[in-house]
């Protein structure tokens, strides 16, 4: 499309909302900015989703491109895809009264910031990091990936995590589990309270393998696994003879993402989809799509969460 | 022959590395002279006859054709187009005939016309024709080389470059690759140009040809000219005994 | 070839020997098919041990039957991103080429460094910088007053990654290219330049529409192996055979499936394209023939 025309079209919309508005309701907010603005001018959002990681972003079989469609040809559909996150995704374009579109690069070419104004936002259960906070905007979460302890089904001695101080415990290697052993794990927004002492840690390629050398005998080779909450009860519906010990002793925040460097401001938006998160939690919209692709809830903390206090749109 | 000479070569060198092929040849001739160069392989006699339209660069002397005066050394832009024109002013026939194996025997010839002179297919086609019919192949107009015997191939190769009408034509060797049948019908066409008055400079082998049609014959030992006189003369009584060394074993 | 050249042209009336040539032929033509049946054999039997072989891995056979046409619609886009790719590569590689032979200090320059630092470093970091850093570069010209040329350095998924394939496979194609220029004798160079050709015109009449046909099947193969080098463009969400078989293997953990369909889609592709291939060597062996 040609540029000016472009920008042209996106001021006629931004100026005739801005006299509708002006006419109908004198209290309205002020008009849409940036980003913002371009997208509702343009009808559509732009979403990077990696159909890689089911049940949150899958691929659908056949040709199922919608058909009235205002998304560009490089792009896709909402009906292309099923998951988790496509349907927040969806809600929260059907929100902002505009169409989900969606592109699909590399998981590794989302996370770095640096969009190039190719897609407004990723609606890809990013986990929120300090690292990451330094190229991308976090929205409000939508949901988290409770961490938990699992033990062996035989296990009697343990009540508690407390109780794994100085014990044998598995992680996979470099990840956000070992840094809570460790007691380097910072998480921004949440306040971690490390009461696993002097664990003896044993790092793995994968969290499955530690899951599996628990799997072998209460102590063989572990005491304990340290992982995500829905990963140990996978293996456990799978008949690993393991349970969970306690509550969960943290959370990680998954939210959607905005980059930092986008040519136009795109605070506004950000705030935008901050509010429609809310919302989509308050409704329980959230929590109905989690039952529906978890089984469970996992929205809740998300819910509590104090997105202000990242202090990125300051 | 007298009058202002049509190719004037001053203390011509060239140099390959550190061979020193040509040694400070110094040359004229005559417009419509038929010059025939002999002398030993490797005399140098290529070399030189290259130089004359800078297919090889010159280490040293100056070279005057046709009133354009070309010197050795570095190149400004008006000594390529110096160099332009004068290739303009020869025709050169190589032993290898180097027809362009993509094209009929008529593109070959109107090649240089369309694309160097710019002139309009629907005038080169009839040159081409007439030219061709010159060397007697126009009913080869439109073959392949691969088509042709070699004899035909260096006819056209001939045509090829009498079509860009030069004042002179060089030709170095055109019948040592032909099986002996057919030199007889190359040599006919280049006497046929002599007896047409075209100044022509030849490296051969042929004795005969060179006794009967060259006004002068120059032998060229080790880069140097040793000997040229008319061909009754040198090849009767030759001065040199590098000559009569030479002659005595091409003579048989 | 044909009974025509038995016949020796210009002679009336057929060749009193024309029986012994009829049966010298017929048993060239013999013996030629009874070895192209023994290669098919050998083929079949090749084929048999593979799929012998790949049944032994955990797969389930009829999970690919069932969902094969996910990956079939990528062969459209696989295709169209190579032949796209190897126009542009091949007209880098005709200037690239160009310039290694100049004598211009400045193409020779330009083009020697073009080749050394793309065969220098791996396609797929290629890839990244362009899709990655070329509109960071494309921010600072734009800030610097040029928003239409900042603008230019943003190329979408599919941009990127035919402007990737092609600088890569047109640094190799360089080296092609200029073998094949080389490749013309010294003579026609010289009767050229005799003729009173510039550099330019002899390039264009003479040696290149020579050259290109030592080139063309050497571009025949740069195509075949782009068809699987395109594989890498996937990581920018482009969705061909790669793309499709990998993230669908995803949805019911059948990678091992997914990926056999793959590189039999791909073996199919090359197999096609060397037929094609062949086909163009022949002609361009009987050239020049009128
Ligand atoms: N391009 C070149 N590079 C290096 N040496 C060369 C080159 N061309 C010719 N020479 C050498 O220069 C010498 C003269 O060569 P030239 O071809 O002029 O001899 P010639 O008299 O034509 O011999 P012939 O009768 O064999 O054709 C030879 O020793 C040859 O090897
Ligand atoms: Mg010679």
């Amino acid at each position: 499309m040609n540029p000016r025309k472009w920008s042209l079209t996106s001021l006629a919309a931004v100026m005739g909302g801005a006299l509708v508005l002006a006419a109908c309701a004198p209290a309205a907010p002020p008009a849409p900015t940036g980003l913002l603005a371009d997208i509702l001018a343009r009808g559509t959002l732009v979403v990077s989703t990696d159909p890689a990681y089911p049940p949150q972003s899958e691929l659908v079989e056949g040709p199922t491109r919608a058909a009235n469609t205002q998304c560009a040809s490089d792009q896709h559909t909402a009906t292309e895809f099923t998951g988790f996150d496509i349907d927040v995704a969806v809600e929260i374009a059907k929100r902002l009264g505009v169409e989900a579109c969606f592109v699909t690069p590399d998981w590794t070419l989302i996370i770095g910031g640096s969009w190039a104004d190719r897609w407004d936002i990723s609606v890809g259960s990013m986990t929120i990091t300090p690292e990451r906070m330094e190229v991308l905007y976090f929205t409000q979460p939508y949901y988290t990936t409770p961490a938990a302890f699992f033990v062996h089904q035989d296990n009697t001695t343990f009540s508690q995590p407390s109780d794994l101080s100085g014990k044998k415990v598995g992680v996979c290697a470099g990840c956000t589990y070992e840094y809570f052993l460790d007691k380097t794990l910072s998480i921004p927004g949440e306040t971690i309270n490390f009461i696993v002492e002097d664990a003896s840690i044993n790092g793995y390629d994968t969290d499955t393998s530690a899951l599996q050398d628990l799997a072998l005998g209460d102590g063989v080779r572990l005491d304990a696994v340290l992982t995500a909450l829905p990963t140990g009860q996978g293996v456990i519906a799978d008949g690993l003879p393991l349970k969970q010990l306690g509550d969960p002793v943290f959370f990680e925040y998954l939210a959607a993402a905005v980059d930092k460097s986008h040519s136009k401001d795109a605070t506004s938006f950000v705030r935008r989809v901050t509010e429609i998160m809310q919302q989509m939690h308050a409704d329980g919209t959230l929590l109905r799509l989690s039952q529906q692709y978890y089984g469970e809830d996992l929205t809740s903390a998300a819910a509590q969460f104090d997105v202000g206090a990242l202090g990125q749109l300051s | 022959m007298s009058g202002e000479p049509i190719i004037q070569v001053e203390s011509l060198h060239k140099w390959f590395g550190l061979l020193h092929v040509l040694r400070g040849i110094s040359l004229t001739v005559e417009p419509q002279e038929v010059v025939v160069i002999i002398g030993p392989s490797g005399s140098g006699k290529s070399t030189l006859l290259r130089c004359l339209n800078f297919l090889e660069e010159p280490s040293a002397g100056t070279i005057t054709l046709d009133e354009i005066t070309v010197s050795a050394g570095p190149r400004t832009h008006t000594d390529r187009q110096q160099i332009m024109a004068l290739r303009l002013r020869t025709g050169m026939v190589f032993q290898e005939f180097n027809l362009f194996p993509h094209m009929t025997a008529l593109e070959n010839v109107i090649e240089g016309l369309v694309t160097v002179k710019k002139m309009p297919q629907e005038q080169a086609i009839p040159m081409g024709e007439k030219f061709l019919d010159k060397v007697g192949l126009l009913d080869k107009r439109d073959v392949h080389p691969i088509r042709l015997s070699g004899g035909q191939k260096q006819r056209v190769a001939i045509a090829r470059a009498l079509a860009m009408e030069p004042k002179i034509m060089l030709f170095d060797e055109p019948t040592s690759a032909l099986d002996p049948e057919l030199i007889g019908e190359v040599l006919a066409v280049m006497k046929q140009l002599a007896l047409e008055g075209m100044t022509m400079l030849i490296v051969t082998h042929e004795m005969g040809f060179a006794k009967e049609v060259a006004d002068r014959i120059i032998f060229i030992d080790q880069g140097q000219i040793v000997e040229q006189s008319p061909p009754e003369e040198l090849l009767a009584n030759p001065k040199e005994e590098r000559t009569q060394r030479f002659l005595s074993q091409v003579l048989h | 070839m044909s009974v025509e050249t038995l016949r020796r042209p210009g002679l009336p009336g057929a060749d009193p020997d024309l029986r012994m040539g009829l049966e010298l032929l017929a048993t060239q033509r013999r013996a030629q098919l009874i070895q192209t049946a023994k290669i098919g054999v050998v083929w079949g039997a090749l084929v048999a041990f593979l799929t012998t072989v790949l049944l032994q891995l955990r797969i389930e056979p009829s999970y690919i039957g069932e969902h094969y046409g996910f990956v079939l619609e990528g062969v459209l886009t696989t295709i169209g991103v190579s032949l796209v790719s190897i126009m542009f590569a091949t007209l880098l590689a005709l200037f690239g080429a160009l310039g290694r032979l100049s004598r211009n200090s400045m193409a020779q320059g330009i083009s020697g460094f073009y080749v050394s630092i793309i065969r220098g470093t791996p396609l797929l970091i290629q890839i990244y910088i362009i899709y990655l850093g070329l509109p960071q570069i494309g921010q600072q010209v734009r800030a610097l007053g040029f928003p239409e040329l900042g603008r230019w350095l943003t190329l979408d998924a599919l941009q990127s990654g035919i402007l990737a394939l092609s600088l890569n496979y047109g640094a190799y194609m360089t080296e092609i290219f200029r073998a094949g220029i080389q490749s013309i004798s010294h003579g026609q160079r010289e009767s050229a330049e005799a003729l009173g050709m510039s550099r330019w015109q002899m390039m264009r009449r003479i040696i290149l529409p020579q050259a290109i046909r030592v080139i063309i099947p050497d571009i025949g193969n740069q195509f075949i192996a782009m068809q699987k080098d395109s594989a890498l463009v996937s990581v920018m969400g482009i969705w061909e055979i790669t793309y499709r078989a990998n993230r669908f293997a995803r949805k019911d953990s059948k990678f091992m499936e997914m990926f056999l369909l793959a590189a039999g889609l791909y073996w199919i592709l090359t197999i096609v394209s060397s037929w094609i291939q062949s086909r163009l060597e022949r002609r361009m062996a009987q050239a020049y023939e009128r």
